[in-house]
């Protein structure tokens, strides 16, 4: 893992979206890109992050596709920068417990990392025959 | 293994199995307990996830976060509703043996927060996402264990 820098694990994430935005606005977004995450920016600035989880969840308990992006969203999102260590942002994120870190750049929102993102990076160091990511990671 | 395959390759990172990787002995709760029960547990013992026993067997796994939300935003009675309301019971059970890096990979692929795991039918240990993040980072620090020092 020597060397790993973030931008080569998360998730490129393009697609914003504004706090005032529907939830059905944003599952639309996240399906017509196939992402689960999108970080939610209001004049330029970031100011949240919203998960298809916590979308999941505001559907099962309050039927509420109409509501608002920011009364779902997490307003307090990890960010970090592409060229951060990985070991380094997995440790923060432990430490913390964040779920989650926003890859920005300069001003520009360029990606998502997870905890899935870090299973992913676990399962690919020892890849399975029937890996769903088959081509491999060299090392540096 | 080639020099060049320690060197180079990522498998050049260990990989333990799941029983050494674990948090082992986890808080466990039972199904017909209140919500407001397994929150004070969660939250006094610092952790996220609770396996769901029945009878001393895994039923499902309730996640912090489920309670949270439900809480805040559903305003459920936590001190009536029961654990049995806002568990998963799609719980992923895997023994001892099993390797982290295939935990990982299906965890991944079906996007799982925790990995229960099981030894002849009883829980002995919980792997979640942050056990991922806490053993990739304590991996760049044996890498660089100077780094921060000097």
């Amino acid at each position: 893992m020597t060397g790993e820098q973030v931008y080569r694990w998360m998730t490129p994430c393009p697609q914003t979206i504004a706090p005032d935005a529907t939830l059905f606005d944003a599952l639309s977004t996240m399906r017509r890109f196939g992402i689960r995450h999108l970080p939610v920016v209001d004049e330029g600035q970031l100011v949240g992050l919203l998960s298809e989880r916590d979308i999941a969840f505001a559907e099962r308990f309050l039927e509420a596709r109409d509501a608002c992006v920011a009364a779902v969203m997490n307003r307090e999102p990890f960010m970090t920068v592409p060229y951060a260590p990985l070991a380094e942002v997995c440790d923060v994120m432990a430490k913390k417990k964040y779920g989650s870190a926003v890859v920005v750049d300069g001003a520009s929102v360029v990606g998502v990392f997870t905890a899935i993102d870090a299973l992913r990076v676990i399962a690919e160091q020892h890849p399975r025959n029937d890996s769903l990511h088959p081509v491999a990671h060299r090392g540096e | 293994m080639t020099t060049k395959e320690r060197v180079r390759h990522p498998a050049n990172e260990p990989d333990p199995t799941i029983g050494a990787a674990m948090t082992a002995q986890p808080l466990t709760i039972g199904r017909d307990q209140k919500l407001s029960t397994a929150h004070e547990m969660m939250r006094e013992n610092h952790v996220r996830h609770l396996p769901v026993l029945e009878h001393g067997e895994i039923v499902g796994v309730l996640s912090q976060r489920d309670l949270y939300f439900l809480e805040t935003i559903a305003g459920v009675d936590v001190d009536k509703d029961r654990v049995d309301d806002a568990m998963s019971s799609d719980c992923y059970t895997v023994p001892p043996e099993t390797s982290v890096s295939e935990v990982a990979a299906t965890m991944a692929e079906r996007h799982l927060g925790s990995a229960i795991v099981v030894e002849r039918g009883r829980v002995i240990g919980i792997f979640t996402a942050t056990d991922a993040l806490r053993l990739l980072g304590k991996r760049g620090k044996e890498q660089h264990p100077t780094e921060k020092a000097s």
